[in-house]
C-alpha cells in the first residue's frame, strides 16, 4: 500500500473551504471565522491551525520560513518546515527578508516585514475573552455587541492588585477599532509590530477551528488606560551574542549557581547581525 | 463537449486565490490574475478563474447572466449549488451595468456571524481613477481613488448603504480582462472634503 | 561562551529511530502482524475505528501497531489519514431493525420477541486470569449452535411505543441532512444529531466518567437499558448515475436504547423519554455511556433544570475529543520560553515594586 498526498497535503475541497474562510477573515479584521478544521499529521497544539492556513495559501513559487519561539532551528519549527518540504517541495529559508511566507509560533521577527509578505500565526486559543467567560455562545454575543467590559474590568483589577496590567504575552488588541482579538501568545514586546503592518497577518486556530486576520495597514491597538499606557518589555543587558539592544531576549541559565546570559530569541536576526559585524 | 477550465487546477486555483487574497487585503489596487482558464463566451476568463477557485457543492451561486452553456460548464467543473433567490446566495456573479438585484437584498450576515454573508464577483471592462471616489480603511496605506468602468455615484451610494451596519455587509471583487480588484466591507468612502492621494 | 542550541533536525531524526526500536521490541520474538491485531484484539481495533471515525479494520490495526498499542495515539493516526480522503458520498441511513443480530439484551422485560441473546459477552464469566492464554495453542471449545433469529428483529421499545408509553422518535420537520462534524466546526446551540455525532467519536473514558456522574446524582435521569443490540448491517450507497443503491459491504454496529424517567406537560401525557447510543464495532460500554450522556444533554429540550456537567452542552461536547484534548494537554511540553521569559520579567518587576512599597515608611 502506497499513500500519496495532494500538493500541500489537504485535498482541494478542504483548501477551498479554508480559502473562503480566509477571505472573510480579511474582510472583517479581527473577527473569528469558524472553519471546518481537519486533523493534521501533527497534534493539535503543535500548530495545526497555522499548518492548515499555510497549506491553503502556499504555492510552488513561495519561499517558506518557519519559526518557533523566534528560532528556525527549534524542533517543532524544523518538523513543520520538513513537513512542507515533503508535501510541497517549495524552497525554504531562515531569512526573514527572503521569505514570502512565514509561519510562526509565539514571535514576530525583529527584521521588519515588507509589503507582499504573508505571516501565518499558530493560535492555541483565538478567543481573548475565554479565560473570563468559558462559554462560546456568550463570548460570541459579547463580540456581536462589542461588549468588552469584562476585559476592561480584568485589566483594571490587575492594576488595583499589582499596580500593572499583569499580562505579558497574548496581550489583547483592538483590531480596526471593532474587534477585540488575541494576537496569539506573542510577547507584548511584539504587539506594536501588528499596528500598520506592511504584511498580511493570518491567524489559524486548528483545535478551536477559527481563523482571523489583520490586513496590512490596519489599526491595531493594545488595550491600555490613560494613566497606565501600554509598555513593552526591556532588558538591561544587550544580547550576549550580537549586542543588540532592540530585540527580544531569551534568558539562559548557564550554571547551577544561577548565572544568566541574555540572547536574541530571533536566531536569524542575531546570526545576520553577527555576520555583518 | 464541454471546454476545459484551468490547465493545472491545483496550482492555477492556488495562484488565483493568492491574487484574490492580495486584492482583498489591499483593496482598490488593480492586480493581475496570473492563470486564466478557458471559459465559455460571455464569462470573462478573469471571472471564470475566480468562480473556479471559490465554488464547490457547499456554495450557493446566483448568476442570472450565465448562459445555459456557461452554467453547464461551471456545474461540471465546480459542482456548485444554484441559489433559488439572490437572498440565499453565498456568491453572486453579476455583470456591472446589467439588470441585477439591489445589493440590499443580499445576505449581509448576522451580528454573531457576520461571515454568513454574500460575496459579489462583478464582471467589468476595466478600471479608472477618473471621477472615482476615494476609499480608506484596513489595507489602505494611504487613501486611494479607483473604480471599475461603469460604476457611478448611485452605485457607490447603494454600496455604502449596504455596509453601513458594519461588520454586517458584503464583500466584492471586480474582474475583467485579466485584472482583479477587491473591495471588502471594511473599506469606507472618504469624505469629499478630505484630501485623497 | 554560550552557543545557541542547534541540531534540532538531528535530534528529531534520532528520536524517530529510538521510537522505531522501542516499538519493535525484542527482535528474537516474532513481529506482530496487523491481521493478528484485527483478529485477536478486536476491541482495541474497534475503539480506534470509532474514535478515529474511519471504518477500516486493517488501517486501524496498522495504526494500533504503529502506536505500539497506545489507543489515543492510534486514533490520532487514523484521523490524520482520514483528512486526506476525498468525500465521495453518503450511504443510506441504516436501519438497526435489519441488523443480523449477534447479541441483543433488554434490562426491562424478562422475555422479549426473539428472546434475550447473550452472544459473545464476558458479562457472566468470572474474571479470573486464564493461565492457559499464557501459552499459545490452547484447545478450542466448539462453537455453540443456536436457532437463527427472526429478521428483521424489531426493537423492544417499539412495543412501548405502540402503547404511547414512550416518546416517538421522529425526524425534525423536513428531515434535513444532519451537519457533518468531520467537515464543519461544532457550533452552538448544537442539535441532537450533531451532539450524537460528537459523542459517537468521543473518548470512551470521558463519556464513561460523565455517564457515571449522572448515575451518582449529577443529572439523575433514572435509566433502564431498554435494549442493547450488536451485529452486522449492510450499507448501501445511492448512485445517481445507476439509478439504484449498491451494497458497500457489512459493518458491525452496537446500539443502546435507554428508557428514561418520564416527562409530560399540560399538552402531553406522561411518557418515558429516550437516550440513544450507537457506534461502529462492538462498543457496549461506549454506547451505554453515550445514551446516558445523550439523555442528560436533552435537559433543556425537556424543560429540566441544568445543574450538572453532563447537561452542559458546551462543557461536554467541547471536551469529548481525545485527539484535541491529547494535543492541547501535551502541547505544554513544547518550548514556551518566550512567554515564560515575559512572565519572568513581569514577576520580577512586580516583586521589586512590592519590596519598594514594603520599605516605604508610609
Amino acid at each position: 500500500m502506497k499513500i500519496e498526498f495532494n500538493f500541500a497535503f489537504l485535498d482541494e475541497n478542504t483548501k477551498r473551504m479554508i480559502r473562503r474562510g480566509l477571505l472573510k477573515a480579511v474582510a472583517i479584521p479581527g473577527y473569528q471565522v469558524p472553519f471546518g478544521s481537519r486533523e493534521m499529521p501533527l497534534p493539535y497544539g503543535w500548530g495545526t491551525g497555522g499548518i492548515q492556513v499555510t497549506a491553503s495559501v502556499i504555492g510552488r513559487d513561495d519561499c517558506l520560513k518557519v519559526i518557533d519561539q523566534g528560532a528556525d532551528d527549534t524542533t517543532n519549527a524544523v518538523n513543520i518546515r520538513s513537513f512542507f518540504q515533503k508535501v510541497t517541495g517549495v524552497a525554504t529559508t531562515t531569512s526573514t527578508a527572503r521569505a514570502s511566507l512565514i509561519q510562526t509560533r509565539h514571535r514576530i521577527p525583529e527584521t521588519p516585514l515588507r509589503p507582499g509578505q504573508i505571516m501565518v500565526f499558530q493560535v492555541p486559543e483565538p478567543e481573548p475573552l475565554r479565560t473570563l467567560e468559558a462559554s462560546e455562545q456568550e463570548t460570541r454575543t459579547l463580540h456581536a455587541y462589542q461588549d468588552y467590559g469584562l476585559m476592561h474590568v480584568k485589566l483594571y483589577e490587575d492594576i488595583a492588585r499589582h499596580g500593572h496590567i499583569a499580562t505579558s504575552y497574548d496581550y489583547p488588541v483592538m483590531v480596526n477599532g471593532r474587534y477585540l482579538a488575541s494576537p496569539s501568545p506573542i510577547p507584548k514586546f511584539d504587539n506594536p509590530k501588528l499596528h500598520h503592518s506592511p504584511a498580511l497577518l493570518l491567524f489559524g486556530a486548528g483545535r478551536e477551528k477559527r481563523l482571523h486576520a489583520i490586513p496590512p495597514w490596519t489599526r491595531v491597538e493594545s488595550l491600555a488606560f490613560d494613566d497606565h499606557p501600554f509598555e513593552v518589555q526591556g532588558w538591561e543587558a544587550p544580547c550576549s551574542l550580537c549586542g543588540s539592544r532592540d530585540s527580544y531576549l531569551d534568558e539562559i541559565v548557564t550554571d547551577n549557581a544561577g548565572s544568566r546570559l541574555y540572547v536574541c530569541s530571533d536566531t536569524d536576526y542575531c546570526t545576520s547581525r553577527r555576520e555583518e559585524a | 463537449m464541454l471546454s476545459a477550465a484551468f490547465s493545472d487546477p491545483v496550482h492555477d486555483s492556488q495562484q488565483t486565490f493568492r491574487a484574490m487574497l492580495s486584492a482583498l487585503a489591499e483593496p482598490m489596487i488593480p492586480g493581475t490574475l496570473p492563470r486564466l482558464p478557458e471559459a465559455p463566451a460571455t464569462l470573462d476568463p478573469a471571472c471564470a478563474a475566480i468562480l473556479l477557485t471559490l465554488l464547490d457543492q457547499q456554495v450557493r451561486l446566483w448568476a442570472p447572466d450565465l448562459t445555459e452553456e456557461a452554467q453547464r460548464w461551471l456545474q461540471f467543473h465546480t459542482a456548485y449549488t444554484s441559489a433559488e433567490s439572490p437572498e440565499q446566495a453565498d456568491i453572486l456573479w453579476l455583470v456591472l451595468g446589467h439588470e441585477r438585484p439591489p445589493l440590499a437584498r443580499l445576505k449581509q450576515g448576522e451580528l454573531r456571524f457576520p461571515d454568513r454573508s454574500a460575496t459579489v464577483v462583478w464582471q467589468v471592462e476595466g478600471f479608472t481613477e477618473l471621477g472615482a471616489p476615494c476609499f480608506e480603511g484596513p489595507g489602505f496605506q494611504t487613501p486611494r481613488r479607483l473604480q471599475p468602468l461603469g460604476a457611478d455615484a448611485a452605485f457607490w451610494h447603494e454600496w455604502q448603504q449596504c455596509n453601513q451596519h458594519y461588520p454586517l455587509g458584503i464583500d466584492m471583487f471586480f474582474a475583467g480582462n485579466g485584472q482583479l480588484v477587491g473591495l471588502p466591507r471594511s473599506s469606507r468612502l472618504r469624505e469629499e472634503s478630505q484630501a485623497c492621494m | 561562551m554560550y552557543v545557541a542550541v542547534k541540531g534540532g533536525e538531528t535530534a528529531i531524526g534520532h528520536a524517530a529511530q529510538l521510537l522505531a526500536h522501542a516499538r519493535r521490541g525484542d527482535t528474537a520474538l516474532a513481529e506482530l502482524e496487523c491481521r493478528q491485531l484485527a483478529g485477536q484484539l478486536r476491541h482495541a481495533v474497534h475503539r480506534v475505528m470509532q474514535e478515529g471515525s474511519l471504518f477500516d479494520e486493517t488501517l486501524a490495526a496498522l495504526a494500533l501497531k504503529q502506536a505500539a498499542g497506545d489507543v489515543v495515539e492510534a486514533v490520532f493516526l487514523l484521523r490524520a489519514f482520514r483528512t486526506t480522503l476525498p468525500r465521495l458520498g453518503s450511504t443510506r441511513p441504516i436501519d438497526t431493525a435489519a441488523m443480523r443480530v449477534r447479541r441483543r439484551v433488554s434490562g426491562t422485560f424478562k422475555d422479549i420477541p426473539g428472546g434475550q441473546v447473550l452472544g459473545p459477552t464476558a458479562d457472566y464469566t468470572q474474571r479470573l486470569l486464564d493461565p492457559q492464554l499464557l501459552q499459545c495453542g490452547a484447545a478450542h471449545s466448539e462453537l455453540p449452535q443456536a436457532d437463527p433469529l427472526p429478521n428483521p428483529l424489531p426493537s423492544v421499545l417499539d412495543t412501548l411505543g405502540a402503547e404511547g408509553l414512550i416518546e416517538a422518535e421522529l425526524p425534525p420537520p423536513g428531515d434535513p441532512a444532519p451537519s457533518d462534524l468531520t467537515t464543519q466546526p461544532l457550533m452552538f446551540p448544537a442539535d441532537r444529531p450533531t451532539r450524537l455525532q460528537n459523542l459517537a467519536r468521543g473518548d470512551e473514558g470521558f463519556l464513561l466518567g460523565l455517564a457515571y456522574s449522572t448515575q451518582r446524582g449529577y443529572a439523575e435521569n433514572h435509566p433502564f437499558a431498554g435494549e442493547i443490540r450488536m451485529g452486522e448491517l449492510e450499507l448501501f450507497l445511492e448512485v445517481p448515475e445507476l439509478g439504484f443503491a449498491v451494497s458497500l459491504g457489512e459493518m458491525t454496529v452496537t446500539e443502546c436504547q435507554m428508557i428514561n424517567q418520564f416527562a409530560g406537560s399540560a399538552s402531553e401525557p406522561p411518557q418515558f423519554t429516550r437516550g440513544y447510543g450507537l457506534a461502529v464495532g462492538e462498543a457496549e460500554r461506549k454506547t451505554m455511556a453515550m445514551a446516558l450522556v445523550d439523555r442528560a444533554l436533552r435537559a433543556q429540550e425537556l424543560g429540566e433544570r441544568i445543574t450538572a456537567p453532563a447537561q452542559q452542552a458546551e462543557f461536554v461536547l467541547y471536551h469529548t475529543d481525545n485527539v484535541e484534548a491529547s494535543g492541547f494537554v501535551q502541547h505544554l511540553k513544547l518550548p514556551h520560553y518566550v512567554d515564560f521569559q515575559a512572565e519572568l520579567s513581569l514577576l520580577r518587576t512586580l516583586r521589586q515594586e512590592h519590596e519598594t512599597r514594603q520599605g516605604d515608611p508610609a
